[in-house]
């Protein structure tokens, strides 16, 4: 067995102060003349420091594996839409064969805003029409949700959509439905303060840059109908601001007439 | 939708309390509603989202100290809190990473929740300490894993540690452990980050 083996056992009964005297005044003899052996005394005596409170360590686990889980999540989110797109892809020549002449354009939410900036909830009447293969139980009452919306029957949808976001797994949200679940609040219930924190549940939220930001603008609106201009107006700001479409385009519109 | 769970957004002490005794199912709701806004702010302080999860990690050991104080009691909304150690902890490291120096941007819709912090810059560095430490333990053998744990953490005896490990004697397990330190010290060795 050689001294080195026992290296760090002496620095730690040094620091514990269990070594005699005389082997202490050994130890600071040597601090003093080898910088190496120094560090290796600072670096246990940080180690010793750090290595406490068990519930510590779990925690970092913990962390760990939330973040591990949310990349899996990505990850898989984003291998589904490659697959939607593809499939969207491979289905473009017959819809285009089938489409009657006065269809409107899915793009026509987002078209138009010029005319209509006179009131900034104007640019709340966002059709939905999702219709992607769900799975599970609260997706089902998602499903009926959306065609409640497609039947103009917004606010008979809300209960469904809160009950379909309250069962999602703590790490698989849908800001969009927040998103949507906030707009009924604002348009059709009148309520912009619930609005408000279905909109503030998507800002203070992972969700993407984009997704945000149209959070933000709703929420600016409500805080408009809710007769906070000043917050409003500066959320608006902050929106325009930001450069993302087509988000930033509609503030800067409802700016023009503050 | 029925009883409205404690949320971190909203006044009071309640969520904190949960997350002091249910540490795992708070980790989880507090990363759902905090994480987005620690993200933007390293990400607005020339940061990206790796920084951001670091950060995220430090708040929550930063946390865990403020559990441990029996007198603590938050009269704010517990994202003030996570605002303001955020802040702080990553000013600290662009202070590390020689970045000091750039106009720091709070983000608008969080600043007046700020809450008055005084952490010193060793509480400041915890959560990295012990996140750097876990690191490099994970590259060690499972057993010299275990023998550092046993012992730091659940404060095993040397004695208990040879029963539990099945060294020859207390004194195998002294140079066994003494070993395994030498080990992490050498993987550790090139880290600016624990000094």
């Amino acid at each position: 067995m050689k001294t080195e083996d026992f290296k760090f056992d002496l620095i730690e009964r040094y620091l514990a102060q269990e070594l005699s005297e005389n082997e202490a005044a050994g130890i600071r003899e040597r601090i003093q003349n080898d910088p190496e052996f120094a560090r290796d005394v600072a670096w246990m005596k940080s180690f010793r420091e750090t290595m406490s409170h068990p519930e510590d360590f779990e925690m970092i686990d913990q962390v760990q594996a939330i973040y591990n889980k949310e990349k899996k999540r990505v990850k898989t989110r984003r291998m589904a839409l490659a697959a939607v797109l593809l499939l969207l892809l491979l289905a473009i020549p017959s819809l285009l064969l089938v489409r009657p002449a006065s269809d409107p354009s899915p793009l026509a939410e987002n078209e138009g805003i010029a005319g209509q900036a006179a009131d900034p909830a104007s640019h709340l009447n966002i059709s939905f029409d999702r219709q992607s293969p769900l799975l599970g139980a609260a997706e089902d009452e998602l499903e009926q949700a959306f065609r409640l919306i497609n039947d103009q029957q917004r606010e008979a949808a809300l209960p469904l959509l809160e009950s379909y976001l309250s069962k999602l797994p703590a790490d698989d949200d849908d800001y969009k439905v927040w998103i949507l679940a906030g707009k009924i609040y604002l348009e059709d219930k009148k309520d912009p303060s619930k609005a408000i924190a279905r909109f503030d549940h998507v800002i203070a939220s992972q969700a993407l840059p984009k997704i945000v930001v149209e959070a933000e603008f709703y929420k600016a609106v409500a805080l408009y109908k809710a007769d906070n201009t000043t917050t409003a107006e500066a959320l608006f700001r902050q929106v325009a601001e930001k450069g993302i479409a087509p988000w930033s385009a509609k503030a800067g519109e409802v700016l023009s007439i503050f | 939708m029925g009883t409205k769970p404690p949320d971190p957004r909203e006044p009071g002490n309640e969520f904190f309390q949960q997350f002091c005794s249910d540490r795992g199912n708070a980790a989880r709701k507090i990363y759902e509603q905090s994480f987005g806004m620690i993200r933007k702010l390293v990400r607005n302080n020339k940061g990206h989202t790796a920084d951001a999860r670091d950060v995220f990690q430090d708040i929550m050991l930063a946390l865990l100290k403020y559990c441990r104080q029996s007198n603590f009691v938050l009269t704010t909304p517990l994202n003030g809190l996570i605002y303001s150690i955020g802040k702080k902890i990553w000013l600290k490291k662009l202070e590390k990473n020689g970045k000091s120096g750039i106009t720091f941007q709070d983000l608008e819709e969080y600043v007046n929740m700020e809450v008055p912090i005084r952490l010193k810059e060793e509480a400041l560095l915890y959560g990295h300490r012990k996140g750097l430490v876990q690191k490099y333990m994970a590259q060690l053998p499972e057993k010299a894993q275990r023998v550092l744990r046993l012992y730091y953490l659940f404060g095993y005896s040397h004695r208990e540690i040879a029963e539990k490990e099945g060294f020859k004697d207390e004194l195998s397990a002294r140079v066994q452990k003494s070993r395994y330190l030498q080990r992490l010290r050498d993987l550790m060795r090139d880290d600016p980050d624990f000094e």
